[in-house]
Formats: C-alpha cells, sequence, structure tokens
C-alpha cells in the first residue's frame, strides 16, 4: 500500500495540488487501515514474533480468576493470571493481560486486535462454540447454589420456584435459570455485587460457578452453600476461528500443563484443587453438540422483539417515574435557591452542585448498594433507579426553573406585590406561572433524554432495553440486528415522547399570545 | 388624604429625595412634573413601598410609616392595599385574560366569592370601555387598551388612592386621549390620584394641583392654570419650556 502512495506521489507534475491532497488522502486511508490491520494477524508465526500473549479478562471478575493483590494493589493475581503465564511460557512467549468488559469480551475478541485469546472463565458451551474456537477445557467446575446461612428450604432449583436469583450476565448460571423457567432471574454484571444483595435479602439465592462460591464464602457467615454442585460445565481458551494453528498449540500447551502438574499446582494454591479436575487429562471433545449457526436476529424478531418491548416497558415507567420525581423536587429546589432564608439557599445550591457535579453511576452504586449495607434502607432494583433518576435530574431541573423564574421581567413582580399580593402568593400566581412556561421546552428536553440515560441503571440488576439488547445480542450473537430493532424501539419511544411533549408546550403557549 | 413629611431616599450615594413635604386631600387629583432625576417616580414607589424610604414619614389613610427602621412586610402590604398602583409599562399578568387580570386581585388577596368578583370585574371593563375584550389576552390589546386594563385592575382591590407612573408615557400618541378621559372621569367621580407625568396635557385635564419637583424637593405648586400659566420659579419656567418644544 506504501508503494501505491508512492506511485501516486510522483505522479504527473500538473495538477500537483489536486495529487497532493490525493496523497494526503491516500496516506490517511493508509495509517487508518494499517493501525488495526498491522496486528491484527494473530496468528502463531506473527505471535512468536511479537513474543507476547495477550489474553483478553475483566479485572473485575474477581477472586478467585482475577483480582488485585491485597498485598500489592497494582499486582493482578489469580488462578488464571497463572494459568495465563504457564501457558505462555509453553508457547515460548510472554503473557499480558488486556482488560475488557466480561460480557462483551467475545465480541471484542473480533479481528484479533485488542488480544489474541479469552482466558476469562469461559465456558465451553455449545453457545459459545457457535461463536469462536474454544480450547480443550483447563478447568472443570459446576453451579453451585448460594442462599442466607438462615435458609433450609433451598437446596436446588426447583425449590427456587418465584424466587429472585441472582446470576451474571450471559453466563451458563443465567441461561441455566432462564431454561428452567418460573424463577425470577436477576441480572448482575460482576461477580460480587449479587453476594451483597443476597445478603440484605434482595435476592433468595444466587447461582454461580462453583469456584466463585467457594472463594466467595471464606469467612462469610451470613451466606452458605445450599446443596452440591451441578450441571457440570468446563473453561476453555476462547480463539478465533480464523486460528486453527494457534488452536492447536494451545491445546497442545494445555495437555503439557496437566500432566505435568502446573494446573493442579495453581488450582491448590487458590484452594480449587479438587479429584475431579482429573478428568481433564482424559477430556475428549463431544462438539456434536455445537450451536446453531448465526444468522440474523431480525429473522427471529418473533422471539426477540417481544422480549425487548417487554425491557421497554421497565425503560418507560423508570423514565416517567424518575421524571416526575425530578420535576417536582427540582421546582422545590430551585423555589429553595431563589426565595429561600440563607442556610436553606446554600443546602440548595449544594445539593444541585454534588448531584450535578458527581457521575449518576456513582450516584446509582451509593443509593442502591451504599443506603442498603450502610443504614439497612434496601430499596428495591427499581425505586433505586427511580430515586437515584430522579434526584440526579431534580438538580438539572432546578436550574431550568431558575432560568425561568430569572427570566420573568422584574414588573411582574412588582405588579403582583403593589397589587396587594404577599411575596408567595405573588411566586405561585404570577412568577411561576410564566416561569414554568419558559423552563418547559428545557425540561421536555431532559425527560427525552432521560430515556437514554436511564439505560444506566442496568448496573443494579434492573434489565431495562439496553441491558435486555446486551444480553440478547450476546445470545444471539448478533449485534446488528438486534441493535436495529433495540434502536427502533428507542426511536420509536423518544419520537412519541417529543409528540407529547410539543403538544403540551402548544396547549401552554395556546394562551400566552 | 396623604401626608408625606421630610421624606429622604439615597441610591447609594446619590440623594434622590430630599426632605420631600407632600399634603392631598381626599377626592383631589395632583399631578407630579419636573426633570428626569428629579424623584418624582421614587417618591411614587415609596408611597406604596416598591422602594423603601430612608427617613421620614407616609401617611396614607389611617396608616403611618417610619422612615429609618425598616417597615415589616405585612405593613408595607396593608400601605398598598390603600395606594393602588400604575405602571407605565402596564405590567399586566400576559398569561390571563383582562378579565382574569382585574379579578385576581380580589379573588386572591381580598377572598371575594368568584360570582362578585367577575361582576365587579365586568363592570370596571365597562367603565374603561374594555368589555368587549374580557377575553383577550393582553398581548392582544394595544397599549391603551392594556393601560386601561391596568387601571381596571387596580381599582378592582378598591384603593383609597391611586397611584400613576407616567401612564400615558409608553403610548402612541393617538391612544393617550382614551387613557386621560378615563383619568379624568375617575377625578370627576372624586378619585384620590396621584400622577407622575411628562403628559402636559394630562396635567391639565384632570389634576387639581401641580406639583413641581427638583432635585428631591417640592419646587413650586398650584393650580394647573397658575403653574403652567405663570410659573415662579426658575427651573419651572425653564422645564415648561423645554416640554413645549
Amino acid at each position: 500500500m506504501q508503494i501505491a502512495g508512492l506511485a501516486v506521489a510522483s505522479g504527473r507534475r500538473s495538477h500537483w495540488s489536486f495529487h497532493r491532497r490525493w496523497r494526503c488522502l491516500h496516506l490517511a486511508l493508509i495509517a487508518l487501515f494499517s493501525l488495526p490491520l498491522l496486528p491484527a494477524r494473530a496468528d502463531l508465526s506473527e505471535l512468536r514474533q511479537r513474543g507476547v500473549l495477550r489474553w483478553g479478562n475483566d479485572a473485575e471478575g474477581g477472586a478467585p480468576y482475577i483480582y488485585h493483590d491485597p498485598d500489592h494493589a497494582d499486582r493482578l493475581i489469580g488462578f488464571e493470571v497463572e494459568f495465563a503465564e504457564a501457558l505462555a511460557g509453553r508457547l515460548g512467549v510472554k503473557s499480558e493481560f488486556v482488560q475488557n468488559n466480561w460480557d462483551m469480551l467475545v465480541p471484542a475478541l473480533g479481528d484479533g486486535t485488542k488480544f489474541d485469546v479469552i482466558i476469562a472463565g469461559l465456558e465451553r458451551s455449545p453457545e459459545n462454540l457457535g461463536k469462536l474456537a474454544m480450547s480443550r477445557p483447563y478447568f472443570i467446575f459446576g453451579q453451585q447454589l448460594v442462599v442466607r446461612a438462615e435458609a433450609t428450604n433451598f437446596t436446588s432449583l426447583d425449590d427456587l420456584r418465584g424466587r429472585a436469583v441472582g446470576v451474571l450476565s450471559a453466563s451458563g448460571s443465567h441461561h441455566l435459570v432462564e431454561r428452567h423457567g418460573g424463577i425470577e432471574a436477576k441480572v448482575y454484571q460482576d461477580n460480587v455485587n449479587y453476594f451483597r444483595d443476597l445478603e440484605v435479602g434482595r435476592l433468595d439465592a444466587v447461582l454461580t460457578d462453583s469456584p466463585i462460591a467457594q472463594v466467595n464464602l471464606v469467612g462469610n457467615t451470613k451466606l452458605k452453600l445450599a446443596g452440591k454442585p451441578f450441571a457440570p460445565g468446563y473453561y476453555a481458551v476462547g480463539v478465533r476461528r480464523e486460528d486453527p494453528l494457534l488452536l492447536a498449540k494451545i491445546n497442545e500447551a494445555i495437555g503439557a500443563l496437566i500432566v505435568d502438574g502446573t494446573l493442579e499446582r495453581i488450582y491448590t494454591k487458590y484452594a480449587l484443587w479438587s479429584p475431579e479436575q482429573m478428568a481433564l487429562r482424559d477430556w475428549k471433545a463431544d462438539d456434536s453438540v455445537i450451536a446453531q449457526t448465526q444468522h440474523s436476529a431480525l429473522r427471529d424478531w418473533r422471539t426477540y422483539l417481544p422480549l425487548l418491548l417487554r425491557a421497554s416497558v421497565t425503560t418507560i415507567w423508570i423514565t416517567c417515574a424518575g421524571m416526575v420525581l425530578a420535576v417536582v423536587w427540582g421546582l422545590a429546589l430551585a423555589l429553595f435557591r431563589m426565595y429561600g432564608p440563607a442556610p436553606v439557599r446554600w443546602l440548595s445550591i449544594a445539593y444541585i452542585e454534588v448531584f450535578r457535579g458527581t457521575p449518576l453511576l456513582l450516584q446509582i452504586y451509593f443509593i442502591y448498594f451504599g443506603l442498603a449495607q450502610q443504614l439497612g434502607l434496601k430499596l428495591s432494583a427499581g425505586v433505586a433507579a427511580v430515586v437515584s433518576l430522579g434526584l440526579n435530574y431534580a438538580a438539572t431541573e432546578a436550574e431550568n426553573y431558575r432560568a425561568g423564574l430569572q427570566a420573568v421581567p422584574r414588573g411582574q413582580t412588582e405588579a403582583a406585590l403593589a397589587l396587594g399580593m404577599t411575596r408567595a402568593l405573588a411566586i405561585r400566581r404570577v412568577i411561576l406561572p410564566q416561569a414554568l412556561r419558559i423552563s418547559l421546552p428545557s425540561v421536555t428536553n431532559d425527560f427525552i433524554a432521560m430515556f437514554k440515560d436511564s439505560s444506566i441503571v442496568s448496573v443494579i440488576a434492573l434489565v431495562e432495553l439496553t441491558k435486555e439488547y446486551q444480553i440478547r445480542a450476546i445470545d444471539s450473537g448478533d449485534y446488528i440486528g438486534m441493535g436495529l430493532m433495540t434502536a427502533a424501539i428507542y426511536f420509536v419511544m423518544s419520537y412519541l415522547a417529543s409528540l407529547g411533549a410539543r403538544q403540551i408546550e402548544r396547549r401552554m403557549n395556546r394562551d400566552h399570545r | 388624604m396623604i401626608t408625606v413629611e421630610a421624606l429622604t431616599k439615597s441610591f447609594g450615594s446619590t440623594r434622590v429625595l430630599d426632605g420631600l413635604d407632600h399634603r392631598q386631600a381626599a377626592g383631589e387629583t395632583v399631578a407630579l412634573i419636573g426633570p428626569s432625576g428629579c424623584g418624582k417616580s421614587t417618591f411614587l414607589r415609596c408611597l406604596n413601598q416598591l422602594e423603601t424610604h430612608d427617613t421620614g414619614r407616609i401617611t396614607i389613610g389611617d396608616l403611618t410609616l417610619e422612615g429609618g427602621r425598616a417597615a415589616t412586610t405585612e405593613q408595607q402590604r396593608q400601605l398598598r392595599l390603600r395606594a393602588g398602583m400604575v405602571f407605565q409599562q402596564f405590567h399586566l399578568f400576559p398569561h390571563r385574560t383582562a378579565l382574569e387580570n382585574v379579578m385576581e386581585g380580589p379573588l386572591h388577596i381580598l377572598r371575594e366569592p368568584r360570582a362578585e368578583a367577575e361582576a365587579r370585574a365586568r363592570d370596571l371593563l365597562a367603565k374603561v370601555d374594555l368589555s368587549a375584550r374580557a377575553d383577550h389576552l393582553p398581548g392582544q390589546l394595544s397599549g391603551g387598551q392594556q393601560q386601561r386594563v391596568a387601571i381596571a385592575r387596580a381599582l378592582a382591590m378598591r384603593p383609597q388612592l391611586l397611584l400613576l407612573d407616567e401612564p400615558t408615557s409608553a403610548l402612541d400618541p393617538e391612544l393617550r386621549d382614551e387613557v386621560r378621559s378615563v383619568l379624568r372621569q375617575l377625578a370627576e367621580e372624586g378619585m384620590t390620584m396621584l400622577v407622575v407625568t411628562h403628559d402636559m396635557q394630562l396635567a391639565r385635564e384632570v389634576a387639581d394641583q401641580v406639583v413641581f419637583l427638583h432635585q428631591g424637593r417640592v419646587a413650586e405648586s398650584g393650580t394647573p392654570e397658575a403653574i403652567f400659566n405663570a410659573p415662579t420659579h426658575e427651573r419651572t419656567r425653564d422645564f415648561l419650556r423645554k416640554v413645549r418644544g
């Protein structure tokens, strides 16, 4: 490609400016494409040449997989870290960890630009085999139920009909609970927060991979294991399908690590070793159950659209309830700020600045997890979402109202007072009605914005439209088709909301010249 | 009716009112004239406490407000209930119809029954010749019409005194007459009024007494004939020469 660029550069002298522009464009294109292309070919020779095996995982995954060393906060440890190092060592290269959101690891592997393989407790499941190549397993686990220590009647999924069970998004446990039916699956983004919610009583049980359960229950007197691990599964290394050579080498290396006792040594160190792991040695692939080949989710719209629509109901009620709270509380804040006595005014200003100046995500965590932990105030995920959105947007709405209040001419206040109104009456009868009309467009704008912002509440195990999209996109492997359906729903919601808003604006302005 | 003694008011280091005295009997209409900056608008605004005076004493009817110590907001409100105000720029409530503007005070301040308030508001609109515009919003009315609604709104509160701050200044010349004739009629009916104005025709037509203000004090006062035909004060002569062009 560089040669092509040079050829253009040495082209005819006439119209040189045209050529120069052309050449610049050309070089830019080369730069653009060569950036992702160069490291993309993660085949074995490339990898050897680079001398590094880049493996993707999520450091939030937690113990025992991958976590920050309590003694050296900047160092990552865990059985997968050590396994990755051992594996890279066998391949004759160094190991390099690449951070990626856990539930986005498979799509992020993509063309191998970001990392070469996934080593992240990825199950060798038919679903995953439908999307990428997987090595022979390096760990055998089971599904483990965890319940509160005092619970006596939950030992299997059958005991949990109609109960709330926490699972990791897009994990084997998630699929198992969904397939079981009759259980309310609460979907989490990480392996830590569902234990918190189980402790405080928001969940009746957690279903998770046995290593996670074992490690998190060490020293925890509030929770206990319920029943034996079931539905055995295998963690395997995820490899691009275009990389059969690398896959073969990795399989070979894992075999060697099993035979020479390296895996046993690592797993023993993390208290994960059990005789069942011996089955790794004689494991035989049975890939006859590989999942369906991928096709567009749009073809399965009959399956997916109702799921997305159901989730969008959550989006709608969270947004509407959140906005009602924001509008009412924001008005109070604006009035406090404009007309309150000094201390009330300061408090209001402080509130507005704090809520506008800190991330919504942080506020949600604080309200949902923080209040439950410190004050025992266990808001349900829905209430916490509405409260967080409402309190956050109230700060913005307060400023909208303030702008409106300040835009009402001074003469209006004077006329009201001169008539004999008290200040409170003047505000209520004269100033506020005019101010609200002025701020209405900004408020309705925020209402539409909240439809989209509400997706952030998925971090507290609330499945709204964006979260449902994520789950289904991972299931179906079709991010585009599912994305189009989801975007269409968002668009319809926003468009209807803005039509409604315009209707209200028109009605309010009709009697205002 | 009105007694004002030794009124002073400063904005920062500028003394706007400098020991102003004024007396006015019930049923009398007084026109307050003088060059801009002479303090006439400030004086009017002090009379219904949109500005608070520094020292001196204001008495309207049975209520006296001393300067120097802050009047309570309730005292201020009592004064405003006695002294209705009409502004140069009307300041009608733009989100309410003419009728609602007039009813607003009786309904929400005096808490009169709605039917009574509405009947009286319609009477007042008829009085200012705007019955046909009762359901119009201020934005749909001309300046002269708006000012007449504003007068009706002030009258609806049954004030003992009407304060008018340049009621015709914001109007096109051909619209001033309709406002003047309303005020003339009110004067004939015995309404006590204090009008700040640059409109000499208005002063001549409605005033029993004309007061010329200069540098925050009364420089000269007398009947319209006396002031306009035979002013004694040098400043009054200057001023009248200028406004007559």
